[in-house]
Formats: structure tokens, sequence, C-alpha cells
């Protein structure tokens, strides 16, 4: 479980501080206020900066797509990267010692990603037979260094990317390698298993995916009692091979329910969009067993009546399956369903942010969390006054 | 919900200060009064009045709220109440950390009231812990010392008369808002609340502790 968030120059986070931060986590804030942001930046902590992760988000902002050379003006030999849309200003910092950072200081656990400039030179070391190889190492150069201004030199650009396990280079030329996209983290050493769950919905492939892993344990149960939620007369969940004829090569597969008096099954995809969210977080949860699930959007498809019902399950799988959520929302029937549930749960702390900027002259504009415990929470609602 | 906020102990002072601000010149509504149950809190009094300060400090942060007030009475040490001194370092508590220049011990303001300016650029906060910023009591003491010239007799008769009451049913230090209660009661219409004390023009208007608490409004919600 993380327990406390300091972010540093990523997105639009200057210096963000979360001291502390429950099990189960909502964060509300206005429209670019950084909810997708801080999402972003715990897939990044949670894969302790993983490269496909990284590559990851950016396709889902469409930022991998080239339009302009924004270092083209700079002293520094400029390269286009589309990694630099996670620095603020979405720019490369001119100067070092301005890092992404992401970390936990109250476990000494983070992820810190730095653009740099080196230089490539050999270096001869002892292999194990006490052979001298020569190997070529990367020397980092200053930004500032007097050297770029002469032609001795021409460094390249990188990140390198520090955890408290191990540190590496990442390339940024977007040309230079091959991106894979993931939304399940993992592989590097340290990282927290997550899941991330986006405001779109998974397709029936995705989910007959997910569900294989779950078919058969105890999770079929809960996803039962999660359809129920929407349609409490479904008996049965399966997921069938849908014909799509003799041409089509892979049969793909849909997910079907059965209802108490219906004589033959249904499409879950007929039934609306709440079956396949709440289908799709459930299964999240399970996926995400250990460690942490993003869900961008709860509210998405679930109609405000079934919505306290829908928070009572994640609540309540969180703790059985020791998973940390961070929701967002921006519906404020969601706020008072998670209000309500977390207060009434007193297996687990429910918190909610809320991003706000802020307007104290020295720092204007600075994005800060206000943090509310459920307690505090459930006071505002109950008063009926505006948290989000 | 207007973003000056002026945070009070209980309905009483809402309806006594909402009068008060209208007849210094700030237009209905453009100031929220507000006693804590308003704000969410279980019940009204200054313990969860100083309870629904910290929210609204919070609130500063991001302009949710823009000025902030808060009017709490200073109690009786004597009675098992904070009284002035820790009212005030209760208040302190909260301010220090957010950035407020907070004297400790407090400076003697009296009828200025506090006003504390804040190191981030932050508005402005204004405390008045009835009835003077320095000694103990309640705003039933403020209004007995605020009181009309043309009143003063009623209010000698007032204080007599609850002198005069053998077994008193309540206790010493509320010998104010007794006397308080009974000159309300002899009014042309007898019962009033606090607010009827501004809108009955009863008090005199320039009185020390009037004019502060008035010019102290001002300087809270500029």
């Amino acid at each position: 479980m993380i327990d406390s968030l300091t972010i540093r120059n990523f997105r639009l986070f200057d210096e963000l501080e979360i001291p502390k931060l429950g099990q189960v986590n909502l964060i509300v804030g206005k429209n670019n206020s950084g909810k997708s942001s801080l999402l972003e930046a715990l897939s990044i902590f949670a894969s302790q900066g993983n490269p496909a992760t990284l590559s990851t988000l950016l396709g889902q902002h469409d930022e991998n797509l080239r339009f302009d050379n924004p270092l083209a003006n700079s002293d520094i030999g400029a390269l286009e990267s589309s990694f630099r849309h996670f620095f603020p200003k979405r720019t490369f910092p001119e100067r070092d010692g301005a890092p992404i950072y992401i970390g936990d200081k109250n476990k000494d656990y983070f992820v810190q990603i730095e653009h740099r400039l080196f230089q490539e030179a050999f270096e001869e070391i002892q292999d194990e037979d006490g052979d001298i190889v020569r190997r070529l190492k990367r020397i980092p150069v200053e930004k500032d260094s007097p050297d770029l201004f002469s032609d001795q030199i021409s460094p390249n650009q990188a990140l390198h990317i520090s955890t408290k396990h191990r540190s590496f280079w990442l390339d940024i030329d977007d040309s230079s390698h091959i991106r894979r996209r993931s939304r399940f983290g993992g592989g590097e050493p340290g990282a927290i298993p997550y899941v991330y769950v986006p405001t779109d919905f998974v397709t029936p492939e995705q989910l007959a995916g997910m569900w294989d892993k779950a078919a058969l344990t105890e999770a079929e149960n809960y996803l039962l009692q999660a359809l129920q939620i929407i349609e409490e007369d479904v008996t049965g969940l399966a997921f069938v091979s849908k014909d799509e004829g003799a041409l089509s090569r892979e049969a793909k597969r849909v997910a079907i329910v059965k209802l108490k008096d219906e004589p033959s099954p249904i499409p879950l995809a007929g039934m609306g969009d709440g079956m396949t969210r709440v289908l799709q977080i459930v299964l999240s949860l399970f996926s995400a067993k250990g460690g942490i699930l993003l869900l961008d959007e709860f509210e998405n498809g679930l109609h405000y009546s079934v919505q306290k019902q829908a928070w009572d399950l994640v609540l309540f799988l969180a703790k059985e399956l020791s998973v940390q959520v961070f929701a967002t929302t921006h519906s404020r029937d969601c706020i008072e369903a998670f209000s309500a549930a977390s207060i009434e749960d007193t297996k687990i702390d429910g918190m909610l942010f809320r991003f706000g900027k802020s307007v104290a002259a020295n720092d204007r504009g600075r994005v800060f969390a206000t943090v509310f415990t459920e307690e505090r929470l459930g006071r505002l609602t109950e008063a009926n006054i505006e948290v989000r | 919900m207007t973003q000056k906020t002026l945070l009070v102990e209980g309905e009483a002072d809402q309806i006594f200060f909402e009068a008060l601000l209208r007849t210094i010149g700030y237009k209905k509504q453009e100031i929220t009064v507000g006693p804590p149950r308003e704000y969410g809190a279980s019940g009204n009094g200054k313990g969860n009045a100083i309870f629904i300060f910290e929210d609204l400090l919070d609130s500063l942060n991001d302009g949710r709220v823009t000025r902030l007030g808060l009017v709490v009475d200073a109690d009786s040490k004597s009675s098992g109440g904070l009284g002035f001194l820790a009212t005030y370092q209760r208040i302190e508590k909260l301010l220090s950390p957010r950035g407020y220049d907070v004297q400790t011990p407090p400076s003697n303001v009296g009828f200025d009231g506090f006003i504390f300016d804040n190191r981030n650029g932050l508005p402005k906060i204004g405390i008045w812990i009835m009835p003077t910023n320095k000694a103990d009591g309640y705003i039933e003491d403020w209004c007995l010392a605020s009181a009309a010239a043309a009143e003063n007799q009623l209010v000698a008769q007032a204080r007599q008369a609850v002198n005069s009451i053998n077994n008193k049913k309540f206790p010493e230090h509320f010998f104010s808002k007794a006397c308080t209660s009974t000159w309300l009661a002899w009014q042309r219409t007898p019962g009033g609340g606090l607010g009827s004390l501004i809108g009955n023009k009863l008090l005199n208007e320039n009185s020390e502790s009037y004019k502060g608490l008035s010019n102290w409004l001002r300087k809270v919600f500029y």
C-alpha cells in the first residue's frame, strides 16, 4: 500500500504533496486540474518507471503523435520526443536538477525521471577472466556546460530513470525503439501490480481475456453479485464464441447472461453500459490483487441509483483482495455514494482529494490537493455542501 | 454560498451579524454569516465553530472562500470554559501552521479586533473574541457595553432586577446573558433576539465597542 505521495515536475504538478493516502481514494477537481495526471503518476510509480508503461501513457492522449519540434530554438541540440509531454509545460527542462519525481516518502520508494544530455565513451574494464574489455558507456554532460558552446562535443539526449532498486537510460528518440502498449504493469524490480481502467469501456475481447483469469475462482461469485447490482434477475454469466462467419480467422467471444425468467441467455452488450462497467471494475479488482487499481471516471455508465452498491462492492473487494484503489469522478452522486459507503464500511479508510489551484500570491496557480477524510466528507455531504 | 464568510457560534449571532453588516453598508447576502451547523457540524457553539473554521481555512487556498472572519465568545475560565487566552490559543494553533502571523502572547488589540496577515499571500483572517478581545465573557457583555444612551436606565433596571432574584437558576457567569434577556424582554415587542438590538437601534453607534466591531468587519471584508 502506498502511504503518502510526493510528485514533482510531472505534467501540471510542480510540487504536490499528499501526506496520507487511504486504501480507497476518490479524486475530484475541475477539468484539467490533474486528476488523470495523478493516475498516470501512480502508474509510473507502480511500474517503477517501466518504459512500456511510459509509452502506453503517451499513447492514451495521442501524445505519441508528432507535430512540432519544441526544442528547435534552444541551444541544446533539439530532438523531437513525445516524452517531453511528461514534463511541465510539455518541454524538457532547460537545466539539470529538475527531474520528475514520484515517491512515497514514508517508504523511501520512488521513481525519478531525468532528461539528460550525455556523450558516449569507451571504458575499459576487467572481465571475470582478468581480460581487459572495452565497452561503451554513457557519460552525462551538464546542460549548462561551457563545452556545449564549442563544436567539440555533440551530446545525445535520453531519459535517465532511477528507482530504489536500479537506474537505467531510456532512449527518447521516437523512431529508435518499438513501443509496446500495456495496461498491466509489472516487470521492473520492485514493481507493484496495477491495473488502469480507462474512461472508455473495454472491448468484449479484453473482458473475455480478464474473465479467463477469473473463471472458476472465487471471482465468479462476485461477478454475479456485481451484475445483480444492475439487474437483480441475473443468474449466470458466460463467455461464448460469436459466429463471425466462415471467413473470420478467430472466433470473437462475447459475454452472455442468463436471466431468471428468460428461457435463453441474452448478450451482455444489449443490457446497457452499466453491466459492462461493473464487470470491468470487478474483473480489474481481481487482476490488481495485492496491488493498485486506477479507475478513471468511476461513474461512467453507472446510474446514480446503483453507485452506492457499486462502491459497497469495490470497498469490500479492495479489503478482501488487498487492493489500493484510486478513482476519479466528476459526479456529485458518485461522491455521495462513496461517502456513504466508506462511512458504513468500518474496515476500510476512504479518502477524498480535491485538486485545486492555489490563489496564494506566493504560489499562485500551483496545483494542490485538499484532503477530506471519510468523516469530514460525510459531514459536508450531509450538510449538502458541494465538495467537487 | 458566497465566498465571503463570517463564521459565528449560533443562529442568534447569525441574525445579529447579518443585521449589523446591513447597517454598516453591506448588501444583503454579500457576506455569508453562518453557524457551524450550516457548514456540516453536528451542532453549534464555539467548539463546533473552531472545528468548522479549519475546513473554511482550507477553502481559502483555492479561492472557494475569499474572505474569512470568526466571532466566538471567550466564555468564562472560572466556570470551566476556555476563557480568552485558551480560546485564542486554540485558534492560533490552526492559523500559525498555515502561514498567518499570529502573535503569542496575544497583542492587546481590544476593540480593534484581531486581523492576521498571511505570509504566503492568502487573504487576511479576522478573529473577534467576544466581548473585548482580551477578557473572558460573552457577546451579551459586548451588547450591554454598547447600549444606546436612551437605554441606559432600562439596562440599569434590568441589572438590578437580575441581581435581586433569590436562588438564581443560572450560574453567576451567565449574569450578562440574564441581563441582556431581561433588557430585551422589556422592549416594545418583548423577548426579541440579539438582532433586534440592531433593528430597533438600541445600541450606541458611537460607542468604542460598536465602532470597533464595525471597523473590524470592514477590515475583514474589504
